[in-house]
């Protein structure tokens, strides 16, 4: 249905994405069903609490799943329209890094600390393209100066940067091959707000000027409402909700959404009592048959606790996994906001 | 007008490190209400946490007074400072590292039901126990479980619970949800001015989040580098913030609603060092403001409204 | 994993609380190399608070000159020595002795070690530093050289060689103690009961050590093993136990002058010596990996 310009605008398609751990017998659904499409230049926010699932997404993506316990059952993963997941190991080494790229949330120790940082960013140069050692330290150095660093300072070690200056580091080893993905699993989540501020704004500019595509994991919503363009909205293994930024946060659908805001002090009415959602995330190696957040949700019905969910579209963007949408009129409580 | 029930005047605290001497805490006043709730925020580094462990002296503060009902904790002795110590407990932020792993449930409960000496037999302590339990919402059955076999949340809640055994006027509160997800975060703030309501607690409470200090605090406090930069009443403080780091601070949460994020202040530049700092402002290097005044002279504290404290030069 | 069953209150009695040894010997149970040396340390033990009971005195110690220097045999399984006595029975006598060294020089440096090192990471500070640099000058001595100097200054008998051997390895006891101490006591739990104001002696006793325990016992086990080797060492160079009670290293004594031709009278000591080690070796890393925390999440 979509001509061929928007089909080669889209930069990775997860296709009915299953990874599981097995440990001791038990089996851990970490990732059920999971399917998205990220287009060009676009930020895609994964949301959700510890245990969702989103770093398991993002490993899958680099084809990194640790195995033994951990085992991808089915799906597939297009990168540029190439398979990740039938890749040997040669292509992946060869994607990994320059097609897609990740950054991790503790800058601490995702830096080798006895390499100096140019050194690091070289390295990542290096093994990717086929240049000289003198171009690839003059490139390295511009991009540092790119996410902010003096080129003074290119030869210093990591333990002689603070932990937002390590963080630009890092974003710079990742920006430093021209990625069309980048993978930030919490990237700012270790830092304080004011310097968090700063590195957003670096992110969100780099991304304006070299067109990346980014997956953002995080599981503060005040974070995705200001890099992200979509958004999905992961609980227990399974996209609950996706749409674009306006849709899931004016517009929601989904309970365990709505469970979230409400979670949240609101600045408007300081004092007005919390409603946070009852009850903790259901064991993941013994998943509900029917809706996996049935058991925490006000609205659940005996239907959702038995039946499999199908997912609902409420526009071209919108879709939500949420069975109680087949009733004509029901509506959750959060208003919509235009 | 009643006295309060927790004033802290003037308390330092200076760690001597290899590379000179590191001031954690610089010269800090503030008094609490009895039954309200102190919001003490700022970013890593900035002393917060070494203000709370100061109050109860798990650190040794170097100088000050600390003023908790009617007694200066400050100057007690050992023996006396243990007795005092009751009326005054700790609820920290890694709900890991803040319970023996080797105790059930029961056993670290127990520890401060204990310590009371108001239930002599066993049988006392378990119902004791059990009630505690039951006030912070923890099932029954789980009265023999090990820290580990639990969730952050239902830990957060032993902890709450120990806290609650030995009936403390005063609680300090050390970022108690910042390691929690937002649900059980949520769950956690409720039970907290639950306690607090039903009980008549006094709560400072430590934070870098500032939408968890705006919902729970009565009074915020706001420090950079081992300094009070700004105090107010919390709806004062985040209508009308004064202090440029204060401002570029709440203009740096980020807030889940679209658009809401379009007009912050980004400020350049990272924390200085605590060690050895020079004269003038902390927030000098730092600050859009600057003056030549900033870095020759330490601003003084100043109260710009009613209850609105204040500490930079362009409000003196 | 079994869920904890509540009881009521009114009955004042609660389900008991299980050990968290249950789930320790859990994972220990499925490391294979470990229940290996647990199986063998099981019968070596066997041996020696039985072998009184079934081993007669006279296959130990009677001297058959007609029977010396005999190769191995149906008779004789491992042969017999200079004297005719049968290397098999002095073998699987001197387990008693060997272990028993091994288990009271461990004890010995262990009960002065732990504590010295629990003070000194808990304390902090001065008292710290100098009982760290007291270590160390007391650590550069070789271990060996240590244990010759206390029996040559105590006497020759076995227990001032079990005292040496302990006495040596103290300073291990002393910094493993004070490493897990160090990180222990900065625990919030640790400032929690600090607030519940109880007073350093019980914080050390009833929360710090306790959780000091696993790199302690492993190192206990990992003690054993040398402190035999130790032991064995020196009645090698003679300063040991005194011949002819059977003891492993004695018996290598007795065996070097006849190595080159009866080379198996030093053979069967020796791999007795070794299976034992082994085994200890064994059980001490299985323990490690099932005492490790990080496992536990």
């Amino acid at each position: 249905m979509n001509g061929t310009k928007q089909q080669n605008d889209i930069v990775l398609s997860i296709k009915d994405l299953t990874v599981h751990y097995e440990v001791d017998g038990e089996v851990v659904e970490a990732v059920n069903n999971l399917s998205l499409d990220l287009r060009e230049g676009k930020v895609l926010g994964l949301v959700g609490e510890t245990g969702a699932g989103k770093t398991t997404t993002a490993l899958s993506i680099l084809n990194l799943i640790p195995f033994p316990p951990g085992k991808i059952k089915s799906g597939e993963i297009l990168l540029n329209g190439k398979n990740i997941l039938a890749m040997n190991i040669a292509e992946l080494e060869r994607v990994r890094g320059k097609d897609v790229a990740m950054i991790f949330q503790d800058p601490m120790t995702s830096l080798n600390p006895v390499l100096t940082v140019v050194d690091q960013v070289m390295e990542s140069i290096l093994i990717h393209e086929t240049s000289s050692k003198v171009e690839a330290r003059e490139r390295a150095i511009q991009m540092l100066e790119t996410v902010g660093i003096a080129a003074e300072r290119a030869d210093e070690y990591p333990h002689q940067f603070s932990g937002g200056m390590k963080q630009r580091v890092v974003i710079a080893i990742a920006l430093a091959c021209n990625s069309r993905l980048l993978l930030a699993d919490e990237p700012t989540t270790a830092l304080d707000v004011t310097i968090q501020a700063q590195v957003l704004d670096l992110m969100l500019k780099l991304k304006e000027q070299f067109n990346t595509s980014m997956i953002f994991i995080t599981h503060d919503l005040g974070v995705v409402a200001q890099v992200c363009d979509e958004v999905a909205v992961m609980y227990a293994g399974r996209i609950v909700e996706r749409g674009t930024l306006e849709d899931v946060f004016n517009h929601t659908k989904h309970p365990y959404t709505e469970g979230l805001f409400n979670s949240l002090p609101s600045i408007e009415d300081r004092t007005a009592r919390l409603r946070p959602i009852p009850g903790l995330m259901p064991d993941p190696t013994q998943l509900p048959l029917g809706c996996t957040f049935a058991p925490r949700c006000s609205y659940a019905t005996e239907a959702c606790i038995n039946t499999r969910q199908t997912e609902i579209g409420f526009s071209e963007s919108h879709f939500a996994l949420c069975s109680r949408y087949a009733e004509k009129n029901f509506v959750i409580d959060r208003k919509e906001i235009d | 007008m009643e006295q309060p029930i927790l004033d802290v005047r003037n308390l330092r605290k200076y760690f001597k490190t290899p590379r000179g001497l590191l001031h954690a805490v610089d010269d800090i006043s503030f008094t609490i209400d009895h039954g309200k709730t102190l919001g003490i925020v700022g970013e890593s580094g900035c002393g917060k946490s070494t203000t709370g462990r100061c109050i109860l002296r798990l650190i040794e503060p170097t100088t000050g007074e600390i003023w908790f009902d009617g007694e200066n904790v400050a100057q007690m002795k050992t023996r006396q400072l243990r007795a005092k110590r009751l009326d005054m407990q700790i609820i920290f932020q890694d709900p890991f590292s803040s319970l023996n792993p080797r105790n059930t449930v029961m056993q670290t409960i127990a520890e401060g039901v204990r310590v009371q000496k108001i239930h002599s037999t066993e049988t006392e302590i378990q119902k004791r126990v059990l009630e505690l339990m039951d006030i912070v919402g923890l099932a029954e059955r789980l009265y023999n479980s090990y820290p580990h076999e639990l969730d952050g949340g239902r830990r957060q809640r032993i902890g709450i619970a120990r806290a609650l055994a030995v009936n403390p006027k005063l609680i300090v509160c050390d970022e108690p949800v910042s390691a929690l997800d937002v649900s059980i975060q949520a769950q956690i703030l409720n039970l907290l001015k639950d306690l607090q309501e039903e009980m008549g607690l006094t709560y400072v409470f430590i934070t870098h989040n500032l939408g968890v200090v705006n919902h729970i605090s009565d009074e915020v406090l706001v420090m950079y580098l081992g300094q009070n930069v700004e105090q107010a009443h919390t709806e004062e403080i985040f209508r009308n913030p004064k202090h440029p780091y204060t401002q570029s601070l709440f203009s740096a949460i980020p807030v889940a609603k679209v658009g809401a994020n379009k007009e912050r202040i980004i400020i350049k530049g990272e924390v200085s060092s605590p060690i050895n700092p020079p004269a003038g402002c902390r927030f000098a290097p730092r600050c859009q403001h600057r003056m030549p005044i900033c870095t020759q002279q330490d601003p003084v504290s100043t109260e710009v409204t009613s209850g609105h404290f204040v500490a930079c030069h362009l409000y003196s | 994993m079994t869920k904890t069953v509540g009881a009521s209150i009114d009955t004042g009695t609660f389900t008991k609380k299980k050990s968290q040894w249950v789930e320790v010997w859990g994972r220990f149970k499925k490391n294979k190399g470990a229940m290996i040396g647990l199986f063998v340390l099981i019968i070596l033990i066997g041996i020696a608070l039985t072998e009184g009971l079934w081993i007669p005195e006279e296959k130990v110690s009677t001297i058959v000159v007609a029977d010396r220097l005999q190769h191995p045999s149906r008779a004789h399984w491992f042969g017999t020595d200079e004297m005719g006595r049968d290397i098999f029975w002095r073998t699987l006598y001197a387990t008693r002795f060997s272990l028993t060294i091994g288990f009271v020089a461990v004890v010995v440096s262990a009960v002065i070690g732990i504590p010295i090192g629990a003070v000194a990471g808990y304390v902090g500070g001065k008292v710290e530093s100098i009982v760290m640099r007291l270590t160390d000058i007391f650590s550069a001595i070789p271990t060996i050289l240590m244990a010759i100097a206390i029996v040559s200054l105590l006497g020759r008998t076995t227990f001032n060689l079990m005292l040496a051997v302990g006495i040596s390895s103290v300073p291990l006891f002393i910094r493993v103690t004070r490493a897990s101490v160090l990180t222990v006591k900065n625990e919030e739990y640790i400032e929690a009961v600090k607030a519940l104001g109880k007073s350093d002696l019980y914080i050390v006793f009833r929360h710090v050590l306790p959780n000091c325990l696993s790199p302690i016992i492993v190192q206990v086990t990992l003690r054993i093993a040398s402190a035999i080797i130790s032991s064995s060492s020196l009645s090698f160079l003679g300063l040991g136990i005194k011949p002819p009670t059977p003891e492993w290293g004695a018996l290598l004594t007795a065996g070097k002058e006849y190595i080159m031709g009866y080379s198996y009278m030093c053979l069967y000591p020796g791999l007795a010596i070794m299976i034992t080690v082994l085994a200890f070796n064994l059980v001490g890393d299985g323990l490690r990996d099932s005492l490790d925390p990080k496992l536990k999440h």
